[in-house]
This record gives C-alpha cells, structure tokens and sequence, in this order.
C-alpha cells in the first residue's frame, strides 16, 4: 500500500497548495438565455442602438453588429475590478459615452451580472442616468443571482447563438444580494420588470422595460407587452410566455 | 523639416508635417522614417497640435490635439499616449488614446488598448482585452475609390450588417 501513502502525501500537499493559492477561476460554463433571444429577435423587427455595460467581447460585438451598426460600450465590468466604488463605476461610465451624442435613444441595454454587484445603494444611480438615454419600450436585460453566493467579480459573458457562454475572472466568492425581479421595479425607477425566469443553473434572467409609466401595477401591464408584440417579427412570437 | 536617418533621406515622398508644438529636445532623432516607408515619432516625443501628413505614421510618444491623415495608416504603438482625435484611413491602436477616432476603412483595437473615445469605421475590430469604453459606428459610408475587390477578412473582425450577411 507504498502507493497509497504517497497518493496521500501527494494529495496533502496539493490541498496545502491549494489553500495558499487564490482560488482559481472556474471553467466557462454554457446556459440558455432566452430572454436575450426575445430581446434580439425584437431588434431585428427594428435595429437600433445598443448599449453593454460589460466589457468590449469579440463574440458580442460581432452579434450585435448583425442587428445594428451603432453599439455603446460601458465597460462597467472593468470599473468594478480596477477596485472603483459601484457609484464610482457608473459615473465613468456614462462620462464616456455623451461624446457621439445621444440624440438616438437606446433600445438594449445589456447589464448582464452588474445588478447583483452595483447593488441595491447604486442601482437607483444607473437608472437615473440611463432612463433618460433609452426609448420607451426599451428593454434592460439583467441576470440576477439567486443563490447565496457570486463570485466576487462580474462575469464576462459571451452571446453564442442562443447560450450565453460565462467565464469568471475569479473563483472567490461573496455574498449574493440576492435581488428579487419585484425589487428591481423599485431601484430601477423608469424600468419595469416585463418577462423573469429561473434559469436552471439558478440565475433569473429578467427582461426590463423602459417606460415612464413605472408606476402601473405589473398586474395592469398589459397594454405594454401588447405594444411590445406587435414590434415583434411573425414566427418569433414563440418566446412570450403568456401572462 | 525634420532630420531623417540615413536609409530614409532619399525617400520620395517625404512627410508635410504641418507646425505644431513640440516639447522635447531630441526631436529631429526622434521622429525619423521606418525602412518600410512609415513616420514614427519615438516614446519621448510630445506634441501639442494638429499634425497631418502624407504617410503612414506609427506613434509611440505622446500627442494632445488632432491627428489627420485620411489617406494614411496611424498606429498607436504600445508606448502611444494620445489625448486626440484621430481621422485616418486606417487605425490601429496598441497603446491609449482618449479622443474620437474615425477612419474610412478600418479601426483595429489590439487587446493591449485602452480608449475612451467614439469609434466611425465601417469596420471596427476590438480584440478581447482591449479596454474601451465609448459608441461604436459603423454605419458609415465607404469611400468612392474604396476596392470592390473582397478582401481576407480577420479572424476577429467586426463587419457591418450588410457585410456580415456577405459573409454569412
């Protein structure tokens, strides 16, 4: 049993190198996202700006650039890992983006993970600048954290046809603020919560909608998914799940 | 008006550098010809201004102002530091630029990038790692004397929608 023990000694000294070590990046994982196909497949019916508030990707850009020719980066994700506050993080990122002018509204914002890191204090801040800067019916599409734990910065996330592909710049792990959908109508004022659904790797992916009628009961939004159906090109009606 | 090095003083067309303040001393060294035909102005130059030209330029110093070469190639080289708006036939940029940047042809951020700034190119290419934080336009239109011949498209290139369906 001489190889046992030293499978031991091997296995021994690999936990203590494991324990010295930061914890390493999980591999990149695939999941479903359709609330992201229903965004897309409601820009293709009428192209118009984009705006990610993750970092630039080749994978996305080349998908948003199928759908529109005018894209707004944020990078909100590389704020937050230079260590700058979520308040800090969102003023910079909107610092840069008046220079083309913002005649023409947005009609996507992709905020991918970032709700669950800005939190519920800087949130209300993201959607005080960014309200005024998207069209009516603009959607906001968010993944929110439902577990106990996220890793300690955001994702990066790359669209492949109709998966996401996630990758993690870290294996730490922090505490979940664990926002509800219902909650966002609240922090996020201007947008309201349109479509949410629990992933099954345990993320609830929440499609918003700008309106300035946030305050219409969910119950009484009816009116506002109508409209958003008719925007959408026949034979994509498929993925509006009915109320 | 500048100095050249050796290999290059018999180059044909030879840079119209326009007057422009430049704060260093060893400046004629600095800003000399590449072997292959392109400008560069070396890591310890800085110049306040707009410069223009007629040739490709490779910068690695440090430019506040405007830069202007529509018919020609500018690189932002690793050590570039630019607070300037760019308007070239082609951009590439390895170092930092803060600033608009607008090409006719194509705009290429390497993964060692950093830009704060508006993109114009009918075709932008951000490698991942780039940082860049701005509007992206590639609605614009190519110019008339632009080859219809297809060209070899890059592996991590970002094409227009009408571009895109070419290529499927």
């Amino acid at each position: 049993m001489g190889w046992l023990a030293g499978l031991r000694r091997q296995s021994g000294s690999a936990a203590a190198a494991t324990a010295a070590a930061p914890e390493p990046p999980p591999p990149p994982e695939r999941h479903a996202a359709p609330g992201l196909v229903q965004a897309f497949a409601r820009l293709e019916a009428r192209p118009r700006r984009i705006l990610d508030l993750g970092p630039p990707l080749h994978a996305n850009l080349s998908r948003y650039a199928r759908l529109s020719p005018r894209i707004a980066i944020g990078d909100l994700t590389g704020a937050l890992e230079d260590g700058l506050s979520p308040i800090a993080s969102i003023d910079e990122a909107f610092a840069a983006l008046p220079r083309g002018g913002l005649a023409e509204p947005f009609e996507l914002v992709l905020a991918w993970d970032l709700p669950n890191h800005l939190g519920r204090e800087a949130l209300p801040r993201l959607a005080e600048i960014l309200a005024p800067r998207c069209a009516e019916g603009c959607h906001l599409h968010a993944l929110l954290e439902a577990g106990k734990t996220m890793p300690a910065l955001p994702r990066r996330y790359r669209i492949r046809e109709e998966e996401l592909e996630q990758e993690c710049a870290t294996g730490e792990q922090i505490a979940s603020p664990r926002l509800m959908p219902g909650e966002l109508d609240r922090v996020l004022p201007g947008f309201v919560v349109d479509k949410s659904r629990l992933l099954a790797h345990g993320v609830q992916e929440v499609l918003m909608l700008r309106t300035d009628h946030a305050e219409v009961p969910i119950t009484r939004r009816a009116p506002l998914r109508r409209e958003l159906r008719k925007t959408l090109p026949r034979g994509r009606q498929g993925p509006l799940p009915p109320r | 008006m500048w100095k050249r090095e050796p290999e290059s003083a018999t180059t044909p067309n030879a840079p119209s550098m326009p007057p422009a303040r430049i704060e260093s001393e060893p400046v004629r060294e600095r800003i000399s010809n590449e072997p292959g035909g392109r400008a560069v102005i070396g890591p310890s130059i800085q110049i306040k201004g707009e410069l223009s030209g007629g040739e490709d330029l490779l910068i690695e110093g440090r430019i506040e102002g405007k830069v202007a070469l529509a018919q020609h190639a500018v690189t932002v080289g690793a050590k570039g530091r630019l607070a300037a708006d760019i308007h070239a036939r082609a951009v590439h940029v390895e170092g930092e630029v803060e600033g608009n940047i607008a090409a006719e042809e194509l705009i290429v951020l390497k993964k060692s990038a950093r830009v704060r700034g508006d993109l114009v190119a009918p075709r932008v290419v951000i490698e991942d790692g780039a940082r860049f934080k701005g509007s992206v336009d590639m609605e614009t239109k190519r110019p008339a004397a632009a080859p219809t011949t297809p060209r070899p498209v890059a592996a991590e290139e970002v094409k227009r929608p009408a571009d895109a369906a070419k290529v499927g």
